[in-house]
């Protein structure tokens, strides 16, 4: 077969037009820390959101610490249901040894490794929480780091899969009703009340309750925030401080406000895509610690900090990120 | 080389007594094998590949007992590609009756066997169950209906895989595969396979530059971003070169689905990173230019893209100046955070917010880094040494930068193979090769015909073969003769292979498939391997443009002059 004309000719001559056909094989996903950073700052959400770039600093490294220790000491807690002893329950030496092998693996990974007050500031609040919390905690936890994802079909733009992970999922005390608690983690202090810092573990809180809710069809009794360093006191407190645990309340009417807070984040972040303008906000309205451990910092405009090398220029005092 | 072979012993489960007693250079090649997973013990560190054969043991272990106990579906994808240690892996998976092990895959897109795939596990999967699990039944579905091409493509693709005599060898295919079926198409008659020819690789571009000028002019596409060009390499002086030489002349704008590492914002900031560490060049290895040009050039590109731009070039000199004067500058710095703080500069950071593939290899750049900060560096920190009297960055530490970094980076040994750049919101044609072509769709795709048409065995067709007699997983075949096995001799696999990518490359279009053929690959006999077995066969099977005797001439008439006349408009898709 061949033919005189170039064939787009030939093919143009029999009117054929290729078009393409758009597929959306995939839903797009949002991770709710990455929303909650959007709504903050959408510069840093836009390039430096979580696991874009390594954020390897040693308080960034302690948290990650402090949450591996608590789940393979969860981990063990499972094996000794199975295997034996069943009353086993982490007590101090199996806290300082769950400790150090996490600690020795991320060594091996090369992640930085702590200063000596970082390191025992670690070995504080892990032994603290569990002195407090281990004997009653364990027995009732469900599971640990749950992943939780919800298809919003409705979003705007178009559906979105939500998904977050929840330190903790446990059952509530064996008196009560038989509820849902959900617990997440912080390796900081209590921050003030009405802090930016703490507006945004609200939301977080909320978001997982919410995708809790959507997932499992069940209200969580109690959704909490537990802040480590307030057990890292150098005389270690005998029981669960009162600024340690901050509760969340939640309750089925959130769904509406939630759904809401959602929306407004994603038109919030379809409006700096189609402009392609990502934005900080003024000065003074990003929580420090997100801005300090910011990797777009240096050329930010509402930050301004300049280089290690130029004039002005300090040496690098991570703080310990927002925990998000 | 080492790693190679390594890899291809782990990943083939050779029994390494009887492979080491065989000859004295099996011998020898085990001591290595042990010496380098010593070390790897030594210092905690551990491979993918070992990996992988520690979770086997694990699995089959007393330990991994409970693990799998639970699991009552294990579903594998692209199953083609797998290799025996993985399938062994699913299998130990999948050990609680009644095993449903389900794996899908397409053993002519079977492309990996350079990084240890290898097809027969699709191809003997039902063999090897059954063998593992006496008894078991297998159950082969077909999936042989496509929503992808025009049912012309899908009948050229499909008498493409079964011209060539090497597919039909017994375990080169599936068992009595199905041809694909195509949906309908509104217009199924339409010439959608064209070999664009010429005399030579430039009259090829050429006449292809004009089809693809007048596919737009005449609107038949909407947008240059509709169609692909793809190749066995995209590298400068590499077979595409004619045609992306001659698209960009002719001012049709091309995008590369380049590696990230060939993206100006990437040789920018490894440039001035480089600049920053090494001033003047003075420790770049004396034999990189002897060994390794391409590496040299590499070097000296991203150097020269940190030089041509006067903000970068004036950081990289303020860098190096503070990190030699100010106490602990190098202490606290490391490759990650100071390449972080050059993607602030204002040039990168200005590519990066407009450019999102800009912004893709960025952070691919300082993930890289991370990496080699953390598993070479085992640390962040930049080491200092004195010399004359005078701080400088240590030699040694240096050289290692070059030596491993740099060339890991340019020997694309450091990116994940499965990142893909996202295409560009732009009239762009892609430029990519087939390899990173795999799993994507294009409505026009341009293949540049590689021009062998022999199999010419490597380094992997040799290695399965060697090791094949030693492998564990066929001690239970009476005969394992490795033609049998694999599928052919060394060359009938090379020529496979060779084959195979052809097919992905050409299953990639839905609308238009164009090849491009210098005259020269059908002329040779036998006519290169993407042209199927005969020049008469090809000739049936595709049109060809421009003519080599012109036996009608068509009246030319544009698509305009075609709807005066009421000619109905048709869409291919």
């Amino acid at each position: 077969m061949s033919f005189g004309d170039n064939p787009a000719f030939l093919l143009a001559e029999q009117g054929i037009r290729i078009r393409t056909t758009h597929r959306v094989d995939q839903h797009s996903r949002r991770a709710v820390t990455d929303l909650i950073t959007m709504n903050i700052c959408p510069r840093n959400a836009h390039f430096f959101s979580e696991g874009r770039y390594p954020t390897n600093t040693p308080p960034a490294v302690m948290g990650r610490l402090l949450h591996r220790t608590i789940k393979n000491l969860h981990g063990r807690y499972l094996a000794a249901q199975r295997q034996g002893p069943a009353d086993w329950i982490p007590d101090e030496q199996a806290v300082l040894e769950e400790c150090q092998v996490v600690e020795e693996a991320a060594r091996m990974q090369g992640l930085p490794q702590l200063f000596p007050e970082q390191h025992a500031q670690l070995q504080r609040m892990l032994h603290t929480f569990h002195a407090i919390e281990a004997r009653w905690f364990y027995p009732r936890i469900q599971a640990a780091e749950v992943s939780l994802s919800w298809l919003w079909e409705e979003a705007p733009g178009g559906p979105v899969l939500l998904e977050g992970k929840v330190d903790v999922v446990f059952t509530q005390g064996e008196n009560s009703l038989p509820g849902i608690a959900l617990w997440d983690y912080k390796t900081g202090k209590h921050p003030q009340v009405g802090s930016p810092e703490l507006r945004s573990y609200q939301q977080q809180m909320k978001l997982y309750a919410f995708l809790y809710r959507q997932c499992f069809k069940q209200i969580p009794q109690e959704t909490a925030l537990y802040f480590m360093q307030e057990l890292a006191g150098k005389i270690p407190p005998t029981e669960r401080p009162s600024r340690a645990l901050y509760q969340v309340p939640v309750t089925a009417d959130d769904d509406e406000d939630v759904l809401e807070w959602l929306g407004d984040v994603l038109t919030k972040e379809r409006e700096c895509e189609e402009r392609n303008q990502w934005d900080p906000p003024p000065p003074g309205e990003v929580p420090q610690r997100m801005c300090q451990n910011c990797g777009v910092r240096w050329s930010c405009p509402s930050f301004k900090e300049p280089f290690n090398w130029e004039q002005g220029g300090k040496q690098d005092d991570p703080l310990e990120p927002l925990d998000l | 080389m080492f790693v190679t072979m390594y890899e291809r012993l782990i990943n083939d489960r050779v029994d390494r007594v009887r492979f080491a007693d065989s000859s004295p250079a099996f011998t020898l090649l085990i001591q290595l094998v042990d010496e380098y997973e010593a070390a790897l013990r030594d210092h905690h560190f551990t491979d993918q590949t070992l990996m992988q054969q520690q979770a086997l043991e694990i699995l089959g272990s007393q330990e991994g007992r409970p693990l799998v106990q639970g699991i009552q579906y294990v579903i594998v994808d692209e199953y083609q590609d797998t290799n025996p240690l993985q399938a062994a892996i699913y299998r130990a998976l999948a050990a609680m009756p009644p095993h449903n092990l389900c794996v899908v895959g397409d053993d002519d897109q079977a492309v990996h066997r350079f990084r240890g795939g290898t097809v027969s596990c699709l191809v003997r999967f039902a063999d090897e169950c059954k063998q593992a699990w006496l008894g078991c039944e297998v159950k082969t579905v077909s999936l042989t209906e496509t929503y992808r091409s025009h049912p012309a493509i899908v009948d050229w693709i499909n008498g493409y895989i079964t011209t060539h005599p090497q597919m039909s060898l017994p375990n080169a295919r599936v068992r009595e595969k199905a041809p694909l079926r195509a949906q309908l198409s509104p217009h199924p008659a339409a010439p959608v396979v064209w070999a664009i020819r010429g005399k030579k690789p430039q009259e090829v571009a050429s006449n292809f530059v004009e089809v693809l000028r007048t596919l737009k002019e005449q609107e038949v596409i909407e947008s240059y971003a509709q169609c692909a060009l793809l190749a066995y390499s995209v590298k400068p002086r590499h077979e595409a070169s004619p045609y992306i030489n001659a698209l960009q002349e002719q001012g049709i704008p091309v995008t590369f689905f380049s590696s990230s590492k060939d993206q100006p914002v990437y040789q920018q900031i490894l440039g001035t990173l480089l600049i920053a560490l090494d001033r003047s060049g003075n420790f770049i290895p004396a034999n990189f230019a002897v060994n390794n040009a391409s590496l040299a050039r590499y070097v000296d590109g991203c150097r020269q893209a940190a030089q041509a731009d006067p903000v970068l070039f004036a950081m990289a000199r303020q860098i190096n100046t503070w990190l030699l004067t100010h106490e602990d500058a190098a202490r606290q710095m490391s490759l990650t955070t100071l390449a972080l703080r050059i993607l602030n500069a204002q040039p990168c950071i200005e590519a990066i917010q407009q450019d999102k593939t800009a912004e893709m290899a960025a952070h691919t750049l300082i993930q890289t880094l991370d990496s080699y900060d953390r598993i070479v560096e085992h640390g962040y920190r930049i080491a200092l040494e004195e010399s004359q009297g005078k701080k400088r960055v240590a030699k040694w530490w240096m050289e290692r930068i070059y030596r491993i970094l740099v060339e890991g980076v340019q020997n694309e040994q450091l990116e994940r193979g499965e990142e893909t750049l996202a295409p560009p919101p732009t009239d762009a044609m892609s430029v990519l090769t087939i390899h990173r072509a795999k799993g994507l769709e294009f409505p026009v795709v341009a293949v540049v015909v590689d021009e062998r048409n022999c199999g010419h065995p490597g380094a992997a067709h040799r290695l399965e073969q060697d090791v094949l007699p030693f492998r564990q997983d066929l001690a239970f075949e009476k005969d394992p003769t490795p033609t049998l096995i694999l599928g052919g001799d060394e060359e009938a696999r090379a020529v496979q292979d060779l084959v195979r990518l052809h097919y992905v490359a050409y299953s990639r279009a839905q609308s238009l498939l164009l090849l491009l053929v210098p005259d020269g690959l059908l002329k040779s006999s036998p006519p290169a391997i993407g042209l199927g077995t005969d020049a008469a066969w090809f000739r049936q099977q595709a049109e060809e443009w421009p003519p080599r005797q012109q036996k009608t001439r068509k009246s030319r008439r544009d698509a305009t002059a075609a709807k005066e006349e009421g000619v109905e408009q048709h869409e291919l898709w």
